[in-house]
Order: structure tokens, then sequence, then C-alpha cells
């Protein structure tokens, strides 16, 4: 019996110490404008595993790390360069020079062409400093230095936006990632970089026809938002999983692809992808989890999306939140208050002594 | 039997929720270059309870986030502006606008004139990351735009740099402090902002003459390093430090005033600094504990001593983290211990009891 009590007591400790799901930091981390380098930072010093950046190209070939194909959205654009935009009333990355791009102040997102803040509780989009744009170059050398101050071993998620578009401009965006990436002696897989895209046919292309040994991810969605060519109902099947899994390292999908939700935001269901995809090996790294966004309730999101539907990382704009909810859903709820822990272990002994005692009467 | 035992857990909760002392980031943090608006990012990402920040002033009057009179140290400025240097061969910050000053790339610490990194296992100073000195407004709204985006109360710690160098130049840069957080709203003594700085007299100019209620801490060091005209023998004194109590909040000592070191650097006692400080309802928050300069576990020893032997009130620590990890670590180590023997006694004598009974 008192073997069965050390047993359940030393199992119960390494259980606790089981590594957590990834955390990764989206565009830097929701606390400041994203994918600047403060945020970036900050996403690091909140002990982010990974942080996410998206990177497109500008007119003269230089890797901006910017979310969208336009610039109104984040920055002063429509000010600086009123005449410089197109039909659209868009403002395009594409369409200026990296010193131009420069010029550029960045501000928390708003609804373009109007003040409205995006995410309201968030920085203020009104605020008069003059955070600005930063190319592929300056955020891996942020990364390569912080790991060596901070001794820690931050990683980079690089996602390259919309390759089919830059392939319109006669440009191949993944060629001048891989080559910048290359500069830094960033090629294998166990560098602290991963790359991820949309179109996957483009994953495909540079895992075979450029030869590229890093870790790649493959995002999904949905085939109506016409993200990009490829076919997302074959590559959620298990047929387009296997074929994924002799490319890529991990599938990111829109979470909503994992889970049904019913029209309050509460989880109904699991979808079957997660287990087929980890059938063929595929890590899987759902998108995006907003504390500041989502109408349910949060903790319960994760812990269903940690113990459920075991993803193996979380791609969220609040990093700090969900490492720290994911490291209570770990630890299990007597060990990690010791006191509880001895409390309950103390009783189990006490009622073994006193059964012991009851046989000896 | 159920009572007992929640009488002990009970107790060991109460222990557990002891305070520990602040936890100052100065100039932000050691990771990224010194006083950057990315470095303070981090130093609020960790936790620490204040951010430290120094000013200087530009020649048109605009309050500069450096630590430095001159420009060299942390700043590409010979190169971007040749010719300029004063006699000494560096660039002083007074004898730049602002517009002139943005134009500058900040990297981390180099021996001015020559080059090399200071502390070189710090962000390597030859990245091209372009890092850029800021205003103290930014930096006011980095810390109120991130206070509300985190949710989290994090304060302000601003040092004044000489004071008396800049009245030789005609400057009251406490009026232009003082001016640039009340457009803030920032003038209370509640308010997420302490001001400091190295002249003692200049503090009481503030407080008296220019009538501020914001909470100020006296910055202490040694007569001999020509800071500041104040005598600081003076001030460390009882009847100094009984001056002081009526215009500050808390020092600011230079950490060798606060303990003795022999000559291979081990602690062998306290000076009365802090003990007097709290007989006065002063805090003490000592500077600056580097990591990078203790090797071995001597700065774990370090902080222990001084958090329980010297019972300062907080930690002027280049690195927030670790201090902040060392200090919880230390609660919850102490927290369990106690939780524990308690515990354990509560059952011997429950198993006592029923076996006697």
């Amino acid at each position: 019996m008192l073997k069965i009590f050390l047993i359940a007591f030393f199992l119960s400790k390494i259980y606790q110490t089981i590594e957590r799901p990834l955390v990764i930091g989206h565009r830097g981390s929701a606390y400041l404008p994203e994918l600047t380098l403060e945020t970036q930072s900050m996403g690091h010093a909140l002990h982010s595993d990974m942080i996410e950046i998206d990177v497109c190209l500008s007119r003269d070939n230089q890797l901006l790390v910017v979310h969208d194909l336009y610039l109104n959205a984040v920055s002063n654009v429509g000010n600086l360069y009123p005449n410089r935009n197109r039909s659209d009333g868009y403002h395009y990355v594409i369409d200026f020079d990296l010193a131009e791009l420069r010029r550029l102040t960045i501000h928390e997102r708003t609804i373009p062409f109007t003040n409205t803040q995006v995410y309201p509780s968030r920085f203020p989009s009104s605020s008069s400093i003059p955070f600005s744009l930063s190319t592929l170059n300056e955020t891996l050398e942020l990364l390569l230095g912080l790991r060596r101050s901070t001794n820690q071993q931050y990683q980079l998620l690089i996602e390259i936006k919309n390759p089919e578009y830059h392939s319109q401009y006669n440009r191949s965006i993944s060629e001048i990632l891989l080559s910048t990436l290359a500069a830094y002696n960033l090629t294998e897989l166990t560098d602290p970089i991963v790359i991820q895209t949309f179109h996957i046919e483009e994953l495909i292309h540079i895992r075979k026809n450029h030869g590229s040994r890093l870790r790649l991810v493959a995002l999904l969605t949905w085939n109506w938002l016409n993200e990009s060519s490829s076919d997302y109902d074959f590559y959620r099947s298990e047929q387009g999983l296997q074929n994924l899994s002799w490319i890529v390292q991990g599938i990111a999908p829109n979470m909503e692809l994992l889970v049904n939700f019913d029209s309050n935001g509460s989880i109904i269901d699991m979808t079957n992808l997660t287990s087929l995809a980890h059938k063929y090996q595929l890590a899987v790294y759902p998108w995006t989890f907003r504390y500041d966004t989502y109408k349910g309730n949060f903790k319960e999101l994760i812990d269903f999306f940690h113990r459920k539907v075991q993803v193996d990382g979380f791609i969220t704009s609040q990093p700090d939140l969900v490492i720290k909810l994911l490291e209570q859903t770990t630890t299990n709820a007597m060990g990690e208050l010791p006191g509880i822990s001895m409390l309950l272990y103390g009783l189990i002994f006490v009622i073994y002594l006193l059964m012991k005692m009851n046989t000896s009467i | 039997m159920l009572l007992y035992f929640m009488l002990f857990y009970c107790l060991a909760i109460c222990q557990g929720l002891q305070q520990r002392p602040l936890v100052i980031g100065h100039r932000g943090s050691a990771y990224l270059p010194e006083l950057t608006l990315a470095t303070q990012s981090m130093a609020h990402a960790f936790g620490a309870d204040f951010i430290e920040i120094d000013v200087n002033l530009s020649k048109d009057n605009q309050l500069i986030v450096i630590h430095d009179l001159y420009l060299d140290g942390v700043t590409n400025v010979a190169e971007i502006h040749p010719g300029r240097n004063r006699s000494n061969g560096l660039n002083y910050v007074i004898d730049f606008t602002l517009d002139e000053i943005r134009q500058l790339t900040v990297r981390e610490r180099v021996r001015p004139l020559n080059g090399t990194q200071i502390y070189p296992l710090r962000f390597p100073s030859r990245s091209v990351v372009p890092f850029r000195l800021s205003t103290l407004n930014e930096t006011i709204e980095l810390l109120l735009g991130l206070n509300r985006a985190t949710g989290r109360q994090r304060q302000l710690l601003i040092e004044i740099k000489k004071p008396e160098y800049h009245t030789e130049n005609n400057r009251s840069i406490s009026r232009v402090v003082l001016g640039t957080l009340r457009a803030y709203n920032l003038t209370r003594p509640t308010d997420p902002v302490v001001i400091q700085t190295f002249h003692i007299e200049e503090l009481m100019n503030i407080r008296r003459n220019l009538g501020s209620e914001l909470r100020l801490f006296a910055l202490m060091t040694l007569n001999r390093v020509g800071e500041s005209s104040s005598d600081y023998d003076f001030y460390r004194s009882r009847e100094g430090i009984a001056n002081l109590s009526q215009t500050v909040q808390a020092l600011a000592p230079d950490h060798l005033l606060v303990v003795d070191y022999d000559s291979n650097g081990t602690i062998v006692g306290m000076s009365n600094l802090t003990k007097w400080a709290h007989e006065y309802n002063l805090q003490v928050y000592p500077y600056t504990f580097r990591k990078d300069l203790f090797p071995g576990s001597s700065f774990e020893n370090l902080v222990d001593y001084f958090w329980h032997t010297v019972q300062v009130d907080g930690f002027i620590t280049d690195h927030p983290d670790y201090v902040l990890q060392l200090l919880e670590n230390d609660i919850t180590k102490n927290g369990s211990k106690n939780l524990a023997s308690h515990l354990f006694l509560s059952i011997l004598t429950f198993v006592f009891i029923t076996i006697c009974l």
C-alpha cells in the first residue's frame, strides 16, 4: 500500500514537469503596434517560444515586416504620399522604395481612412510615438542579438504574404527571403527560424526546388476566402495531410477548422483535423487566440485546445496570458500549491496508519 | 480535526502573501541598448515596478532620454554630424536640436572615441537595428499606453541629469520636466512618475519653489565623484537624512554607501544609512545591481543580503527579470518551507492524539 502511495506521489510530480505547448506571439504581441521592433521585444520578453511576423516586398526588393499588402491601416502613408495610392484608394507596399517607407510613422491598427482603432483597448492609435517599419534584416538582428544578450532561445515564425501576388510582379519573394536568411547563416532545421505561408505549392517549391532545409509550416484556411489558389479542402483531407507531411513540419490552421463554435462562442465539439495531422507527425498550431475579442470564457478555450484537441502550440496576441493559463492546466491541481498536496498526501498517510492500527488492534 | 488543519493552512497562506521589495529597471533593461523604447518595453513586460530613465536638454529645450551629457557613448553622432564636437572630442546633447538628434542611430554602449563595447555579453553594438533616441513625451506615452494595453500599472522614475550644468547653460531643466509632466496630467504623488536627481538642493527647489507634489527620490554617491555640489557626507549623516525627509520620499544611494565591502568584494557589514532612513520614513533603493558583473552565485547572495539583512525597499537593476525571479523564488521557497513544516507538525500532532485516545 505504501509502495502504491509513493508511486502515485512520484508520478504526479513527473506529470507536473511535462512541457506545455508552444506559445507563439502573433505579430509580436498585442500590447504595442503590431510588428514594430518594440512589440517584438515585448513578445520575446513575455517568454513567447516564438514570435510570428509577416513579410512583403517593397519596390526595390527589400523585405518589409508588415502584415497587409497595403499601408493604410497602420501608417500615415496617406498624409505623407497623398498621390501615390492606387484606384482603390490604398497605398501598396510594392509601389514604394525602402527609403520612402522608412519615412512612415506606424501606429496601432485603425480601420483605413478612419481614426477608429480596430482593437479599442490596445495601445492608443493616436499616440505621437514615431514607431517605424522594420526590415527583415533588422528583425533578424534583433532576434539574434536578444538571444545572445538574454541567453534565451527565442525563435521567429516568418509568414510570406501572398507569394502569388508577388509573382505577378515578377518577384520571387521566397528566394529573397531564403537568401536573406542564408546571409545570417540561417538555413538548417535546427536554426531558430520557421517559414510559413498560405500558398501550399510555394512551400513545395521552397522545399523541392530551392532545397531549403528550414522548418516549414502550412497555413490553412477556407477556400472561399481566396487567400491563395491552393485547395484547402484537399489539404485538410487525409490524402492532403499525407502529402503535406512530406514537405512541412506542421500545419497552422484557423482555429475554427479544429473545433466547431456555436453563435455565442462556446465550443460544441472538435473536428478530426488534429488527430489526422498527428497521425502523419504534423504539429498543429491554430490561430489566433485573442483575449480581448473572444466572446466566451478564454480560460476554457485554452484549456479545451490544450487538453481535448491537444494542439502543439497556440498563436496568440497575448502570449503572457496564454502561458499563464497553460501553466495552470499543465500542473495537476494538487501539485501547484505545495500545501494542498502535502495536506492530501498527509491525509492518505494518516488513513494508511489508521488502517494499519485497526488491523493490529 | 478539520478545524485544526484549516487553522494551520490559513496561517501558512498569510505567510505566503509577504511583500517583496520593488524592482526598478535601470535604463529599462540590460538586454537591448539602454533607454530605447524597445528596452523600456521589455522592462515593462518583465514586470519591473519602475522603469528608470534619464533626461537631458537639447539645444531647443527638448527633453532627450539619454544618460550621458554627450552623444558619443550610445550613438553614431560623429558620423552623422562630423565637426560638431567640442575640444575634448565629444558631441554634447545641448549643442544639437531635436531634429538633428532624431537623425542619429542608437546602439549598445561603447567607449567613446574608441568603439569597444563596454558590456561585451550584451546586445552587439555593431548591429544595424536602427534604434533611436526618444523624447520624454514619447517615453511617457509609451508607459501610459502600455499600462492601458496590458492592464498593469508600472511607473516611471525620471532622473534629471546635472541640473547645475543645465543652469550654467541658462536652462531650468526641472521646469521643463515639470511642464512636460503637467501636460500629461502627471502632478500628484499618486501619479505613476517619480523624479530623482543627484543635486539635493535642486530637489528642494522642485519641492519648495516650483511647488511640485510629485514623489521625489534623492540620489546619493560619494563626494569625491564630483557628481554635484551637494555634500553627501552631510546628507548621509543622521542629521542630513532627517533634513532630507522633509523633502523627499526615498533615497537612491550607490550600494557602496549601504554596505561595507572588503578589498575582495566580500560584504563585511552594513552602514547606518538604511536604518536611519527607515527611522525617518524614507525608503531605500540602492543602485546598480548588474548580474553580468558578479561571477557565480555571488549575485544571488548579494540580493539575498540586501533584502533580508540590510532590508532595502527595492533594487535598481539592469536585470529586472532576473531580480524579480530571485525575489519571487525566495518567497515561494520560504513560503512552502513554512507551509510544509506546519502541515507536518499538524499531521504528527493529529496522529499522536489519535494514538493516545
